[in-house]
């Protein structure tokens, strides 16, 4: 143990004497919140918008002036003519169309049911898909509050965005955020430092002790997960405070899941390290192998339902992925074991097979 | 513990890589407080025999005793009662030189007071007092041989493996180096040592030659000369390597 305590100890005073790198370490996390929440953002601000109203009647007036007073839109021309919507389109950087027909105010009154086309801009696939959902939620609120004047129940109001009603998109990214920190810290750093000392050579050192090859590893990474656990705190706290992410779930099985993402992504790094025998190498493979398919395939910037089937069944292999859906169900919905045993179960399964996998590996190929 | 005069016994040890037979059908013993040389090309198995005895990697066949251990079955036993230093310096850098001995005299279990006592006596026995507290990758190359030497023998071992432990030194560090070693093996330690430098061949109280993984020709220098009708053990090494390569 005394020599478990002396190897902690050095690994300890690497990382402190490696100032540079340390700061790296502690201010990704932040430079990364700040980053994927000022520019990813799926929210919609803004927008200009055309309107082409052949109805002219008090209600789609009422729905456009209830549209332009809202932050997320701006009306930015009206035109008469369904030829003119393309150059619309390219002259003035409107991304959507309103169409009302003709016979809008007859329907709303007869069926109560109206139709209103929206043509929309989608060589931006994602913020086409927002806008319209946007927009469908908007007009259907105006309509209700415009006919809930003349008769209590009107208008049905069929969209509803549930956990997320204003869409905000820090509910996607830092669930997200915390898992590429993990692995950034977690898999890049102890592979990067491992390999390091192959590379130099005092792994060899080391393995000619008596020390056993388990407490060399152990003493070797538990500080990179100390400040992979510290780093995903301040993600969260950051995630909170800043982008106003809600914590209604435990924060306990949250801690746990955190943790055990941890040990997945530790193993990982041991067994990259294992295996390449250059630092260039550890974090190339890193990289490539792993943070690469993690950000792709792990539900957090790209849809999964929307992938090719092999690509969907490749992503359950993923932990990540289970580790993203599982942290945002916790925050959002405030989901507890109950509901989230599938993605614990698959998770646990990972860790204990990676790290099965790793420790078969050191044992055998180490020196 | 055994009571032979050997600390090492090698018994027909060889080790397979797939088809390659890195070390084949080796056999010599080093009495205590011996220097043993290792010569031999590049490629020959002087780092692959070493590791075998130092417990880092199993023979695939034939025994081995070292401090009256088998390497087969003791190694933790073994790796507690040797020294290794090897070719590329392997402390760590961004420790000081202080921190660095502490580090490995831990992990090989010694007393913290005798621990404190043999590093400030190694630092004296140096010369290094004024580079205690100096991070080890700011010293030059000499003083980070001598204190990689220093800091392998500092749980005293009964047997240490120095792996070309002069190479790109310069001669006068290696002649330091060497008072280092003799100094070392009068206590009655063990030496096996590998260089490529003919001139250290000559300081080994015995020496074999290595060539595809067989010793070829095993004993004191003067005999060897003698044997091979050579004036210098360069020579020695030359004949018996051309004779030998295919």
């Amino acid at each position: 143990m005394k020599g478990f305590k002396a190897i902690l100890i050095k690994e300890c005073r690497h990382i402190f004497r490696d100032f540079k790198t340390l700061m790296f370490v502690l201010l990704m996390p932040v430079v990364l919140v700040l980053i994927f929440g000022y520019t990813i953002k799926n929210e919609i601000n803004n927008v200009n918008v055309a309107v082409l109203d052949y109805a002219q009647s008090a209600t789609s007036r009422q729905i456009v002036e209830d549209l332009s007073c809202s932050d997320y839109f701006c009306i930015k021309q009206y035109i008469s003519d369904y030829h003119q919507i393309e150059k619309v389109f390219r002259r003035y950087n409107v991304r959507m169309v309103i169409v009302f027909p003709k016979d809008f105010e007859y329907q709303i009154g007869k069926n109560r049911q109206a139709e209103i086309q929206f043509i929309l801009d989608a060589s931006d696939l994602n913020v086409a898909t927002t806008l319209e959902n946007y927009t469908t939620k908007a007009i259907s609120q105006s309509l209700q509050k415009f006919s809930s004047s003349e008769e209590p129940v009107a208008v049905d109001v069929r969209v509803k965005m549930q956990y997320n009603p204003q869409l905000e998109s820090a509910y996607m990214f830092i669930p997200g955020n915390i898992a590429l920190i993990m692995i950034l810290i977690t898999t890049l750093m102890t592979s990067i430092a491992i390999s390091q000392e192959r590379e130099t050579g005092t792994w060899r050192m080391m393995a000619i002790t008596p020390s056993n090859q388990l407490v060399l590893v152990l003493g070797k990474i538990i500080p990179y997960m100390c400040i992979s656990m510290f780093c995903t705190a301040v993600v969260i706290v950051l995630g909170i405070v800043i982008f106003g992410m809600p914590m209604r779930g435990s924060v306990a099985l949250l801690l746990l899941l955190c943790f055990l993402f941890m040990l997945t992504a530790c193993s990982l790094g041991v067994l990259i390290s294992v295996l390449a025998h250059t630092q260039q190498v550890a974090m190339l493979s890193c990289l490539l192998g792993f943070f690469l398919p993690t950000l792709l395939l792990s539900d957090f910037l790209f849809p999964i339902e929307n992938m090719p089937v092999p690509l969907q069944i490749a992503s359950h292999v993923v932990p990540a992925k289970w580790f993203i859906l599982a942290l945002r169900d916790i925050m959002v919905k405030g989901a507890g074991l109950e509901l989230l045993w599938l993605p614990v179960v698959i998770m646990v399964g990972l860790t204990l097979f990676l790290l099965t996998v790793s420790i078969l590996k050191l044992n055998r190929k180490m020196v | 513990m055994n009571v032979s005069e050997n600390s090492i016994e090698v018994n027909e040890i060889t080790r397979n890589f797939g088809d390659f037979t890195a070390v084949d059908h080796l056999s010599f013993n080093v009495k205590k407080g011996e220097i043993f040389g290792f010569l031999g090309a590049n490629g020959a198995g002087k780092t692959t025999a070493i590791r075998m005895l130092c417990g880092l990697l199993m023979p695939t066949s034939g025994t081995a005793n070292v401090v009256g251990y088998d390497i087969l079955t003791q190694n933790k036993e073994i790796k507690r009662h040797i020294g290794y230093m090897s070719q590329k310096f392997s402390l760590y850098e961004d420790l000081t030189v202080m921190e660095n001995m502490e580090l490995f005299g831990t992990i090989y279990g010694m007393k913290r007071k005798d621990l404190k006592l043999r590093m400030l006596n190694i630092i004296a026995r140096l010369q290094m007092r004024d580079y205690a507290h100096t991070k080890v990758s700011a010293l030059p190359l000499g003083r980070r041989q001598k204190l990689a030497f220093a800091t392998a023998i500092l749980h005293n071992p009964q047997v240490i493996f120095l792996d070309e432990p002069t190479s790109g030194v310069d001669p006068l560090v290696r002649r330091e180096f060497w008072n280092m070693i003799y100094e070392t093996a009068a206590q009655g330690v063990s030496i096996l040592v590998t260089t490529h430098y003919m001139d250290e061949a000559e300081y080994c109280n015995r020496l074999c030659i290595m060539v595809n993984g067989q010793i070829k020709i095993i004993g004191n220098p003067t005999d060897l000369k003698r044997e091979t009708n050579s004036e210098s053990m360069e020579e020695v090494f030359h004949k018996t390597v051309n004779q030998h390569a295919r």
